[in-house]
C-alpha cells in the first residue's frame, strides 16, 4: 500500500497520542478569535469578572458602611457619588456585580445539570420516561415563570441562595429539550450503535459518546441562560423579591430608581448599575454567538 | 461445493422481525411492518454469505439482529451452536460473545465519533473488553492499522480529517480490534466512490483470508456482493427467494426475481447498446401488507394461479448443487431452463 510508505516518514514521532497536529481547543480558540465583537466582549467580561472577584481588595470603601454625605454626586472622593444613605457607589457596584454574577452562574449550573440529566434520560430511553419528563417540561415551560418566581420567592424567604435555587429550577426546560433532541439524533448514529455492538456499558455510551457531542449546543444555550438569569435576578431584586439589602446586587441597586426624584435628579444612582447589566448581558450573548460557530466540529478550518 | 464437515458458525432459523405501526386517534398498534418474515440460513466458518435485494427488503434488518442491536420477534440465531437469545440472559457470557460479533457500517461518515481522535475510538473498546492492556494497547492498535492499510499517523487525528475510504478503513479496524469471528458488513462500500469501493472490497477479502473471518455481506451492488461472497442469498420482501453458490446464482439465476435483478445490471458494453432488458414492472409490494401467496407474484412474468394461493418454500434445485429456490413454477418447468 502507498499509505504504508508515508508511514516511514513519521516513524520517529509515531508514538500514538502525542501526534496531535492541533488540539480541539486550539481549533476552537482560533475560530473564536475571528469574531471581533466576541473577542472584545471576552476582554470586557474578563475585566468585569476580575474586578468583581477582586472587590475586597480594590473597593475603596466598605459597601455597607456609611462613608460620606447622602446622595452626593460623583466627586474626587466618591467617583460615582454616594447613595441615599451615604454608601460609596463604586464599592457597592463592585460587590453587586459579584452577587449578580454568582446568581447567574450558579443558577445556570443548576439548570444545566437538571436539564442535561433529564434530557439524556428522556432522549435515550424514550417511551414512558420520555413522555413523563417531556410533559413535565412542558408544564414548567408553560407556567408564567415570573409569577412562579414571585410566588416561590414569597413562600421561601427571599435571599441569595433561594433566588439561585428558584432561578435554577425555572431555567432548565430549554436545556432539557435541547439535550433530548440531540440525544434522539445521536442515539441512532452509527458510532453509538457501533459502541453498543462493541459491548460498551451504558455509562460510556451516555457520558462518553453522546454527551460530548451535545456539549457545544449546551454551552451555547447556557450562555443565553446565564444572561437571562442575570436579568431575572435584576428584575426580581428590582421588585424587592430578590437579593435583600443590605447585600448589594445590580438589581436592588436599581431599586432606588423607582422613585421619581432619583430617576430625574440623581442619575448616578441608577445609570451605572443599569449600564453594567446591559454590558454584561450583551458581552455574554456575543460570546455565545461566537461559541456556536467555533464549536462546530465540521465547520470551516 | 459446500463442505459437509464444516460446522456453521452462524445459523439462523425462521427469523422474523415485525415492527409495530402505531396510529389512530388513541395511539395503538394498527399493524406490523414485516421487515423479515421467516428467514433461515447458515454460514459456515470462514465463508462469506452475500445478501442482496431491493431497498427495504429486510437485508439490513437481518444484520442488525445478528450483532444484537435488535432482537428478533421470532426465530432463533445460533452462534457456534449456542442460542443467542439464551445467552443474552447471562450478562457475563453475553459480554464475551458480543465482541465476537461485530459490524461494519454503511455510512463511514457517521460511524466514528467526531469528538474523539482515532486512538481513543480504537482503544476504548479494547481496554474495556480486556482485549488489550494499557501497556500493550498502542502496539495492538498499530498492528491493526497496518492490517487495514493506514499509517500510524492517523492516531492523533479526528474523523473529519479523513476521506470516506479512510474512514471506512478505520471502521473496519474498529470491528477487527475486538478479535471478532463474525462481521456483518452492512453495505460497506455503497457510500464510497467507485474507485475506492474496489480497494475496500479487496481489503475485506484479504482480511477474511488472513484472519479466517466469517462475513455476512449485505449489499445491493450485485457485482460487489458476487466478488466477495462464497454464497449468495437473494431476498424479496422479507423472504429469501434463492440461495446458493455465488457463481451459480450469478451465472444461472433460477428464481424469476433473481433473473430480473441480474437483468437490471447495466453492462458497460457499447456494442450491446440495444440489448433487450427485461425490467420488472410495478413497485415492490408493501411490507405492512404483503401480497398473499408468493410475494413476487404480482410482478412475476411466470406467475400462474397457484402463485397467488400458496406460499412457496425453499426447495433444492436438484442436481449436485446446494442451491435452493422458492419457486415451484420454475422448478417444475424443468432444469433445462436454467442451463440454457
Amino acid at each position: 500500500m502507498i499509505l504504508r510508505n508515508i508511514d516511514d516518514k513519521f516513524n520517529k514521532k509515531a508514538a500514538g497520542k502525542d501526534i496531535h497536529s492541533e488540539s480541539y481547543l486550539q481549533t476552537v480558540w482560533r475560530r473564536f478569535k475571528r469574531h471581533h465583537l466576541a473577542t472584545v466582549s471576552l476582554v470586557v467580561l474578563v475585566i468585569v469578572v476580575g474586578a468583581a472577584l477582586l472587590a475586597p481588595i480594590i473597593a475603596p470603601y466598605d459597601p455597607t458602611e456609611i462613608a460620606g454625605p447622602f446622595a452626593q454626586p460623583p466627586s474626587k472622593e466618591f467617583w460615582l457619588g454616594t447613595d441615599l444613605i451615604g454608601r460609596d457607589m463604586v464599592s457597592r457596584l463592585l460587590y453587586a456585580t459579584r452577587i449578580s454574577l454568582l446568581v447567574g452562574v450558579m443558577a445556570t449550573l443548576i439548570s444545566a445539570v437538571i436539564g442535561v440529566i433529564l434530557g439524556l434520560i428522556a432522549g435515550y430511553f424514550g417511551g414512558v420516561a420520555d413522555m413523563i419528563i417531556m410533559r413535565f417540561t412542558d408544564m414548567v415551560m408553560s407556567f408564567p415563570y415570573i409569577l412562579l418566581v414571585l410566588v416561590a420567592a414569597s413562600i421561601f424567604k427571599p435571599g441569595l441562595w433561594n433566588i439561585i435555587l428558584i432561578l435554577g429550577f425555572v431555567d432548565w426546560p430549554g436545556i432539557a429539550r435541547l439535550v433530548r433532541g440531540n440525544v434522539l439524533n445521536l442515539r441512532e448514529t452509527n458510532f453509538v450503535k457501533g459502541n453498543i455492538v462493541a459491548g460498551m456499558p451504558l455509562r460510556h455510551i451516555l457520558f462518553s459518546e453522546i454527551l460530548p457531542n451535545t456539549v457545544a449546543p449546551i454551552l451555547v444555550y447556557a450562555t443565553s441562560v446565564l444572561a437571562l438569569s442575570i436579568l431575572d435576578e435584576a428584575a426580581l431584586s428590582f421588585l424587592g423579591q430578590g437579593v435583600q439589602p443590605p447585600t448589594a446586587s445590580l438589581g436592588n441597586m436599581l431599586n432606588g430608581a423607582q422613585s421619581l426624584t432619583v430617576l430625574t435628579s440623581q442619575p448616578w444612582l441608577w445609570i451605572p448599575p443599569g449600564l453594567l447589566i446591559v454590558i454584561i448581558v450583551m458581552a455574554i450573548n456575543f460570546i455565545g454567538d461566537a461559541l456556536r460557530d467555533a464549536l462546530d466540529p465540521n465547520g470551516g478550518r | 461445493m459446500m463442505d459437509e464437515n464444516k460446522i456453521p458458525l452462524i445459523e439462523v432459523e425462521n427469523m422474523k422481525k415485525y415492527y409495530p405501526v402505531k396510529g389512530g386517534i388513541i395511539t395503538h398498534t394498527t399493524g406490523y411492518v414485516k421487515a423479515v418474515d421467516g428467514v433461515s440460513f447458515s454460514i459456515p466458518k470462514g465463508q462469506t454469505l452475500g445478501l442482496v435485494g431491493e431497498s427495504g427488503c429486510g437485508k439490513s434488518t437481518i444484520g442488525r439482529q445478528l450483532v444484537g442491536l435488535e432482537t428478533p420477534t421470532e426465530g432463533k440465531i445460533y452462534y457456534n451452536g449456542c442460542d443467542l437469545s439464551a445467552i443474552r440472559k447471562n450478562k457475563k457470557q453475553m459480554q464475551q460473545i458480543r465482541t465476537k460479533l461485530q459490524m461494519v457500517f454503511q455510512d463511514p461518515y457517521s460511524s466514528l465519533n467526531p469528538r474523539k481522535h482515532i486512538f481513543e475510538i480504537l482503544a476504548q473498546p479494547m481496554l474495556y473488553n480486556h482485549i488489550s492492556t494499557k501497556a500493550t494497547v498502542e502496539q495492538d492498535i498499530l498492528k491493526i492499522l497496518d492490517m487495514v492499510g493506514l499509517p500510524r499517523t492517523v492516531l492523533g487525528r479526528y474523523p473529519h480529517e479523513f476521506s470516506g475510504g479512510q474512514r471506512q478503513r478505520i471502521g473496519i479496524a474498529k470491528a477487527l480490534s475486538l478479535n471478532p469471528e463474525f462481521i456483518v458488513c452492512d453495505e460497506p462500500v455503497s457510500a464510497l466512490d467507485v474507485s475506492i469501493q474496489a480497494q475496500i472490497l479487496n481489503l475485506l477479502k484479504e482480511l477474511q483470508k488472513e484472519l479466517g473471518l466469517t462475513l455476512l455481506f449485505v449489499g445491493h451492488g450485485l457485482g460487489a456482493v458476487n466478488y466477495v461472497s462464497d454464497r449468495i442469498a437473494v431476498m424479496y420482501l422479507g423472504k429469501i427467494v434463492e440461495i446458493g453458490e455465488a457463481k451459480e446464482v450469478f451465472r444461472h439465476p433460477v428464481h424469476p426475481y433473481t433473473k430480473a435483478l441480474l437483468d437490471a445490471v447495466l453492462i458497460p458494453d457499447t456494442a450491446q447498446k440495444k440489448q433487450e432488458r427485461k425490467l420488472l414492472q410495478g413497485e415492490i409490494g408493501s411490507s405492512t401488507n404483503p401480497p398473499g401467496g408468493c410475494r413476487f407474484h404480482n410482478r412475476c412474468p411466470y406467475a400462474v394461479e397457484q402463485c397467488k394461493q400458496n406460499v412457496p418454500k425453499l426447495q433444492k434445485a436438484g442436481g449436485a448443487s446446494t442451491r435452493q429456490v422458492a419457486c415451484p413454477v420454475v422448478l417444475a418447468e424443468g432444469k433445462e431452463a436454467d442451463h440454457e
